[in-house]
């Protein structure tokens, strides 16, 4: 049916902030491509970066496995994303005319550190450059112009949904895909005093009161000239 | 009576969102100058980008004559202006200490693509920074500390006024300056699939 590009920061933000969503994507035929600016190098109290990062990266693809997901790994490393770069913004640029989504899902602009609303930037300077057919990058087509969605701000701060997906049924699959992030179940314990699949399943609980489902997700349209459409892309 | 200087993007940007309000400050005697940061080489499917800003210089070239504005240019190409940079901020600095204007009009900080959004930064940072004695650029004088007007977003998405401007007398002479730029009739029609003088107009 559609193709649903979703850019995140670290392995685990898509399963925290738009798992459930991404699933009922696949489940009505949706080709899914998930990429991970980052390989979550920083993620760890105990565990070095160079062990970490890999051992991060095989995390993300075991639970895009579970769910049929395609996963990317854009190559960077924590709080070493910058958006202000030419570099940066030709990689996003050649994944999104790489994969050439119907939609794209991001993070919010205000999210709560500074690699999740670089990518949010990246994403939006990207999506709009990457239709620019005399803008040369190395994947040798030109993408079109699509909406944006942004999801939940981390556990929801500062942020206004104006879009929900009802996740009832993809709540368990969820937090099995989120539980594969076995190393951020101790990062989150240690670092921020956090039970993390308790933390999910709490957030799209809460989401799910104000909507009216079980369980949800919400989302904000990026609200920007040629952004806008009479279609609902979100499931 | 005023000197104000409008900085906008690409080629065309300044007849979108602000040209009605320039021709009634020239016509209450003002100074206009207006700056494109943009050479605008991007803004075509078929016409290569070295070709394409040769054009729309020229296109601008003859809006601004047509009505007696000031062009200037800041030199970058599209989709390759950054506002973290201190070299871009510089050369904004530049004109602005050039110019040293009364006011400034440019676009606001949620516009609809990075250029529009990187000048919006680059003004409003380098319009502080042209006030400082020690920083040195190019121009050697100091600018004032002036007020920042942010037009409106295209087609107003995301945009909340506060002022308003009536151009009724102007809108003929605002929309044959947009009219000037023919590459971009052609561009609006083929990547945003829209008329473009009708839009204005609208």
């Amino acid at each position: 049916m559609y193709t649903v590009l979703a850019f995140c920061a670290h392995p685990d933000d898509i399963e925290e902030s738009c798992g459930g969503t991404l699933l009922k994507c696949k489940a009505r035929g949706d080709r899914v491509v998930i990429c991970h600016f980052s390989d979550g190098d920083m993620g760890h109290v105990v565990i070095e970066p160079e062990v970490l990062g890999p051992m991060r990266c095989k995390e993300a693809k075991n639970s895009a496995d579970l769910a049929g997901f395609e996963c990317i790994y854009a190559g960077f490393h924590d709080l070493s994303v910058y958006a202000e770069t030419k570099e940066a913004r030709d990689m996003v640029v050649d994944v999104i005319r790489e994969v050439d989504p119907d939609f794209i899902i991001t993070h919010a602009p205000n999210d709560y550190m500074c690699d999740h609303n670089a990518v949010s930037k990246l994403t939006f300077d990207a999506s709009f450059t990457a239709t620019v057919p005399h803008y040369k990058t190395k994947v040798d087509k030109v993408a079109r112009l699509t909406p944006i969605y942004y999801m939940q701000t981390a556990c929801g701060v500062d942020f206004k949904p104006t879009e929900y997906v009802d996740i009832t049924e993809f709540i368990d699959k969820k937090l099995e895909m989120t539980e594969c992030h076995v190393s951020q179940m101790s990062w989150l314990r240690e670092h921020d005093n956090i039970d993390f699949p308790e933390m999910v399943r709490t957030e799209a609980r809460y989401y799910g009161y104000q909507c009216g489902a079980e369980y949800a997700e919400c989302f904000d349209m990026c609200r920007a000239y040629l952004r806008g459409t009479t279609k609902r892309y979100l499931p | 009576m005023y000197t104000v200087l409008a900085i906008t993007t690409h080629p065309d940007d300044m007849e979108i969102n602000c040209a009605g309000t320039l021709l009634k400050c020239k016509e209450r005697g003002d100074r206009v100058v207006v700056c494109h940061l943009c050479n605008g080489n991007m803004g075509h499917e078929i016409i290569m980008p070295e070709e394409l800003a040769e054009m729309r210089a020229n296109e601008a070239k003859t809006s601004g004559a047509m009505v007696g504005f000031e062009v200037f240019w800041g030199g970058f190409d599209d989709v390759a202006i950054y506002a973290d940079n201190k070299e871009a901020r510089d050369k904004v600095v530049d004109v602005i200490r050039e110019v040293d204007p009364d006011f400034i009009i440019t676009h606001d900080p949620n516009d609809y693509m990075p250029d529009h959004v990187a000048t919006s930064k680059l003004v409003f940072d380098a319009s502080f920074t042209a006030t400082v004695p020690h920083y040195k650029t190019k121009v050697d004088k100091v600018a004032r500390l002036t007020p920042i007007y942010y037009m409106d977003n295209l087609a107003g998405v995301g945009f909340e006024p506060t002022e308003f401007v009536d151009v009724t007398e102007h809108i003929d002479k605002k929309l044959e300056m947009l009219e000037c730029h023919a590459s971009q009739v052609v561009w609006m029609r083929d990547h945003d699939n829209i008329d473009f003088p009708d839009m204005v107009k609208t």
